[in-house]
């Protein structure tokens, strides 16, 4: 039991603290490919350990608290933006059985819910951080960062209601194995899996614009815009904070690829498997599925950043209440009949 | 200006339907211009007779069934004319993409470019291709005399050049010889180019065919600034600009003027600019001790030119310098009394540093009552010769090469200079004078010896110069002076016509003009509260001096006023009238 | 631009069509464009102390010709410098840094050169607009960037240092011929 668990945290550790580095690695790899660049190539074999470079660089910087900040609330902000992103990821069932563990670190009976309450407190980071800097540019961000989290929540949450009403539960381990049935009993959809992108593409695309939304990524990356807010909140941060905010926001990058994943791309599963194969090996398997998933996910995220222009503020919140959030409600009152029609 | 109001006959005609009144015996082309409708035109020149034979500035007439030359034509009561139409526009093009068959692309190495009206004409009327395919001609290119030089290849016959030195200069040197595309200007076998005023073909010549020797590949005209003045090389005083660039002088050009000069300035005033720009120019005030032990007696042993004594003056500055020419003249004046002075002008300054001047010998001297006043007098440069061009309207070269010695003999004969040079001469050797103050300002000046040697032998002797020389090697206080490019001030040539000269470029090193220098001295000795500009001190001078009573910098303007009345204020015959006579 | 003055393409009018509204299609045409880049794209990166930008030229048409660095002046068939003296570049240039003096001479073909041409690499600031001014491709911009000197002096390039034309250059490689890629 104690070993299962050790199972269970060290996988969870390796999500939320050992790739951030890969992914900063993975981005700049990836930006420089797409700008016909050569990215880092430096320190190490292929620039392999330039974020450990860069950590290092973090760890030796000045911490530099300035004048008239609100000390208390300037410490706390990094640690609110990084704490429940990695909090969220308890919930997310990152494999199937590996012998009598099941691979998650809680499967809470509330499930979805306690994940979109927990990442909603990320906002208090960037809010805190923008306000204790004392500081118009940062205040200006938090502003900004909090209007547009409030806006995209709306739209998460009505998502999630469609998906809900798809899966009948809001448990993340009952999603993943409503998941992993056919589409249909016969015809060409019988090849399907029962995915959630396949049973509900809109409230997939919605989804997925609010986890870009809630997670300050460009295009939506009003909060840090370097070119009008000199890099917005965490303007007045360096050093560890600075570092926490950089972590934060990657971990809850990963945090939201895995709720895609877990909700939309059937998490652990693969077409074909047998769900009550509760072996070591199918475990080990189920992992890496669960991995390569995510970490398509994420390649996605990094692919529209380098790809996409930032939205103007304006466009941003049109986009969210006379666009999401109209379509979002259409789509459960569809969902809604297609359920009462069906049952 | 002063010429008497003829009363000219005119008859009505229209142009691009503007109604004009066109004075009967001039060319339509002259009244548009003066009307302010341009007709681009090469060969006629104002002041030269009709040639008509470049057809640049044809246009229509509702009296004649083809495009006639407006330089030619001359109004009839009631025609119309047109110069802007779709068929003279195109007649233009066709003219100017003749005029250009043979013409080089030289624009980059040509000196005209920037002013060139070949160049202007074909932007504003030509146009933007040539069909003319086959080698273009050579034509030579020489100099013609030792000022002017021709570039064959670049002229378009229009030969103002040869009318020029036909009418005006009248020695008709040049010629067109050959036939058709060959034709060329050259010198008559064994005749160069050589009268007084050659360069001005240079002026007149509309494209970069001709130049004066002195502005060739020496900078582009677009980079010039243009100061309006006046040369200083003799009393006829011509209307000048002065271009210069990059601090220095780089050419000067005659300005129209019809009561002075009408187009022309002579050879030797063209490059009268070189001295103001010369390395060795005087740029630092000095100061030396008085000079001990001197005696009449010594003064008279010692003919003949004698080396110069050597400098014993220490650098100083203005303000220094200053303070030891108002103490040394108060000493002189405390232990000798205002007869023991002398002050020598020069017929180079202008009119205003001669106002000041005098009054500052009164107040350094003083004047007691009874005793005899300082010794006083004036530089001039020898008369040279003069010349008269066969025509050339107000315009001749005078004898007399200083330029304002009419101003001087306005401002300073009888009130300050009361007695003749030679009583000057014997008070400064007969040991009696113990400061002298001697501006001088004049370029290649050599003073009689007498003068020199009585200089030499005074204990203190103030010298204001450009240029070093006898003068200066004698000074024991040397304050540097601007030249004529340098300093704003009026002046009077030798037919009393007052014209302005203003600053182009500032004095050199750290001199300051004399017109500072004298009020500087005079505010000092508290005559003065303010040191004031030319015009404010012109302003003084007229209030003061009758002849130059209601004239004022306003009222000079750029073309200037007569102030003296001892001359006919009937102007002369310019080209063309003369021609026609 | 030779011809008459460029006509603009009207504007489109923004987000008429419900694509563009819902940008979705325009995000799609975006991404495969990246991913085009990112999977097929050749890196342009000269990696500068390993390789020389002089020496290495990623570009098929010798596009590194267009980096605007230290002038030459161009030498003609006969090894004279091709530039008349006519300071149009001197008049052209914004930043006042080059200092010509004509002097005559008696070629054949001209009767005009620079006695003296300084250019001021320390005032320069790159612009062109003295290759573009002029009339007889005299003076070009070469891709030579390395802008290292001891002394300010150094940097004041004088007549002959301009005209270099030693083929291992990164200026005098340049001198010819005039535009390899054209
Ligand atoms: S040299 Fe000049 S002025 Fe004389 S004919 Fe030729 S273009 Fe005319
Ligand atoms: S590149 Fe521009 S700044 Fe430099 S010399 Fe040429 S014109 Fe002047
Ligand atoms: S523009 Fe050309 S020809 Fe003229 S001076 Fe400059 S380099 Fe020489
Ligand atoms: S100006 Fe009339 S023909 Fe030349």
């Amino acid at each position: 039991m104690i070993w299962s668990l050790l199972v269970a945290f060290g996988v969870f550790f390796i999500l939320t603290n050992g790739l951030p580095p890969a992914l900063v690695y993975a981005e700049r790899k990836l930006a420089a490919g797409i700008q016909n660049r050569v990215g880092p190539n430096r320190v190490g074999p292929y620039g392999l350990l330039q974020p450990i470079a860069d950590a290092i660089k973090l760890l030796f910087k000045e911490d530099v608290t300035p004048r008239g900040a609100d000390k208390f609330l300037f410490s706390i902000a990094p640690i609110l933006s990084f704490v429940p992103a990695a909090l969220a990821f308890a919930i997310i069932p990152f494999g199937n059985y590996a012998g009598e563990v099941r691979l998650q670190v809680a499967d809470l009976n509330v499930g979805i819910l306690f994940a979109t309450a927990i990442i909603s407190l990320g906002a208090y980071g960037i809010a805190f951080g923008g306000w204790a800097s004392n500081s118009k540019f940062p205040l200006l961000a938090a502003v900004r960062s909090s209007a547009q989290l409030i806006s995209y929540e709306v739209v998460m949450a009505l998502a999630l209601v469609a998906m809900i009403m798809t899966y009948g539960t809001v448990r993340t381990e009952v999603m993943v194995l409503a998941q992993a049935v056919p589409l249909a009993e016969t015809g060409p959809f019988a090849y399907l899996p029962a995915w959630g992108v396949f049973q509900q593409p809109i409230a997939f695309v919605l989804f997925v614009i609010c986890c870009f939304a809630e997670n300050n990524r460009a295009p939506f990356d009003m909060p840090e815009c370097e070119a009008e807010l000199v890099g917005g909140y965490h303007t007045e941060y360096s050093s560890m904070k600075f570092a926490l905010f950089f972590q934060g926001e990657y971990i809850a990058m990963t945090t939201m690829s895995a709720l895609i994943v877990t909700i939309f791309l059937g998490g652990w599963h693969f077409p074909g498997m047998d769900v009550a194969d509760h072996s070591v090996g199918m475990g080990i398997l189920t992992i890496l599925v669960f991995m390569a998933k995510l970490l398509g996910v994420l390649f996605f995220y990094i692919w529209v950043r380098w790809t996409l222009p930032r939205f103007r503020y304006d466009q941003v919140m049109r986009l969210c209440w006379k666009g999401c959030i109209p379509i979002a409600l259409v789509n459960i009152a569809i969902t809604g009949i297609i359920g009462v029609l069906y049952s | 200006m002063s010429a008497p109001a003829k009363t000219v006959e005119t008859v009505k005609i229209k142009v691009n339907g503007k109604e004009l009144d066109a004075p009967k015996d001039q060319p339509v082309l002259q009244t548009c211009l003066d009307n302010g409708i341009y007709i681009p035109h090469y060969c006629y020149h104002p002041a030269l007779s009709i040639s008509g034979n470049c057809r640049m500035c044809l246009c229509t007439a509702s009296n004649a069934p083809k495009a006639v030359i407006s330089c030619a034509t001359f109004p009839a009561e009631g025609a119309e004319y047109t110069t802007e139409s779709e068929e003279v526009k195109k007649l233009r093009e066709i003219i100017l993409e003749f005029l250009l068959i043979n013409h080089p692309l030289d624009c980059p190495v040509c000196d005209q470019a920037g002013e060139c009206d070949l160049q202007e004409f074909s932007f504003r009327f030509g146009k933007d291709d040539s069909r003319f395919e086959e080698e273009k001609n050579y034509r030579h290119t020489k100099k013609l005399g030792t000022n002017v030089r021709l570039y064959g290849n670049r002229c378009i016959v229009c030969t103002r050049c040869v009318r020029f030195c036909e009418e005006i200069a009248g020695d008709a040197e040049l010629c067109v010889r050959e036939r058709g595309d060959s034709n060329i200007i050259d010198t008559f076998p064994g005749i160069p180019l050589e009268n007084p005023i050659s360069g001005c073909v240079a002026d007149i010549c509309p494209v970069g065919a001709l130049f004066v020797d002195d502005f060739v590949h020496k900078t582009r005209v677009f980079f010039l600034e243009s100061t309006t003045s006046v040369c200083n090389m003799c009393a006829t005083g011509c209307s000048i600009n002065v271009d210069t660039w990059q601090g220095e002088v780089q050419r000067l050009r005659p300005r129209h003027n019809p009561d002075v000069n009408d187009y022309w300035m002579c050879d030797r005033g063209r490059v009268g600019y070189k001295y103001s720009g010369a390395a060795e120019r005087l740029s630092r005030y000095e100061v030396g001790p008085a000079r001990a032990g001197s005696s009449a007696g010594d003064g008279k042993a010692k003919a003949g030119p004698t080396d110069p004594p050597r400098s014993t003056r220490a650098p100083s500055d203005f303000g220094k310098a200053l303070a030891a020419v108002s103490d040394r003249a108060e000493r002189v004046r405390r232990e000798h009394g205002p007869g023991a002075f002398a002050f020598v002008a020069s017929a180079w300054m202008s009119v205003e540093e001669m106002f000041l001047f005098r009054r500052l010998a009164t107040t350094l001297a003083g004047a007691v009552p009874g005793e005899a006043g300082p010794a006083t007098g004036i530089l001039a440069v020898a008369d040279g010769e003069a010349w008269t061009p066969r025509v050339g309207g107000a315009f001749k070269i005078d004898s007399d090469r200083n330029p304002n010695r009419k101003g001087a003999e306005m401002l300073l004969l009888g009130s300050f200079i009361s007695e003749p040079f030679s009583v000057l001469l014997d008070r400064l050797e007969s040991g009696a004078i113990k400061f002298a103050w001697v501006v001088g300002g004049i370029p290649d000046f050599s003073p009689m010896d007498r003068f020199r040697d009585a200089l030499g032998a005074i204990s203190n002797v103030v010298v204001t110069d450009i240029l070093p020389g006898p003068l200066s090697e004698r000074a024991t206080i040397l304050l540097p002076a601007a030249s004529f490019v340098e300093k704003d001030g009026v002046f009077v040539n030798g037919r009393g016509w007052a014209q302005r000269c203003r600053a182009a470029l500032p004095p050199p090193g750290e001199t300051r003009t004399e017109l500072d220098l004298f009020q500087e001295l005079l505010r000092r000795a508290g005559e003065r509260e303010r040191v004031l500009s030319a015009q404010g001190v012109y302003a003084e001078l007229a209030a003061e001096v009758g002849a130059f009573a209601d004239t004022s910098y306003k009222t000079l303007g750029a073309l200037g006023a007569r102030v003296t009345d001892d001359e006919p204020a009937e102007r002369e015959p310019t080209g063309r009238e003369a021609a026609k006579r | 631009m030779a011809g008459p003055a460029t006509t603009h393409a009207p504007e489109t009018p923004s987000q008429t069509g419900i694509g563009e509204r819902l940008f979705l299609p325009s995000v799609v045409k975006g991404l495969l464009s990246t991913l085009r880049h990112m999977m097929f794209g050749e890196s342009f990166t000269v990696e500068y102390p390993e390789e020389s930008v002089y020496a290495v030229n990623k570009f098929p048409n010798d596009e590194n010709r267009r980096f605007r660095g230290e002038h030459i002046l161009v030498k003609d068939d006969q090894g004279r410098e091709k530039c008349v003296a006519c300071m149009l570049c001197s008049a052209a240039c914004p930043a006042v840094c080059i200092t010509i003096v004509p002097e005559e001479v008696d070629w054949e073909d001209r009767d005009r050169r620079p006695k003296v041409f300084e250019i001021d690499m320390l005032r320069c600031i790159y612009c062109g607009f003295c290759e573009e001014a002029c009339p007889c491709d005299a003076i070009r911009l070469t891709p030579a960037f390395y802008q290292v000197s001891r002394t300010r002096e150094e940097k004041v390039y004088d007549k002959e240092k301009l005209l270099n034309d030693d083929p291992d250059d990164p200026r005098g490689k340049y001198q010819s011929p005039i535009h390899p890629g054209k």
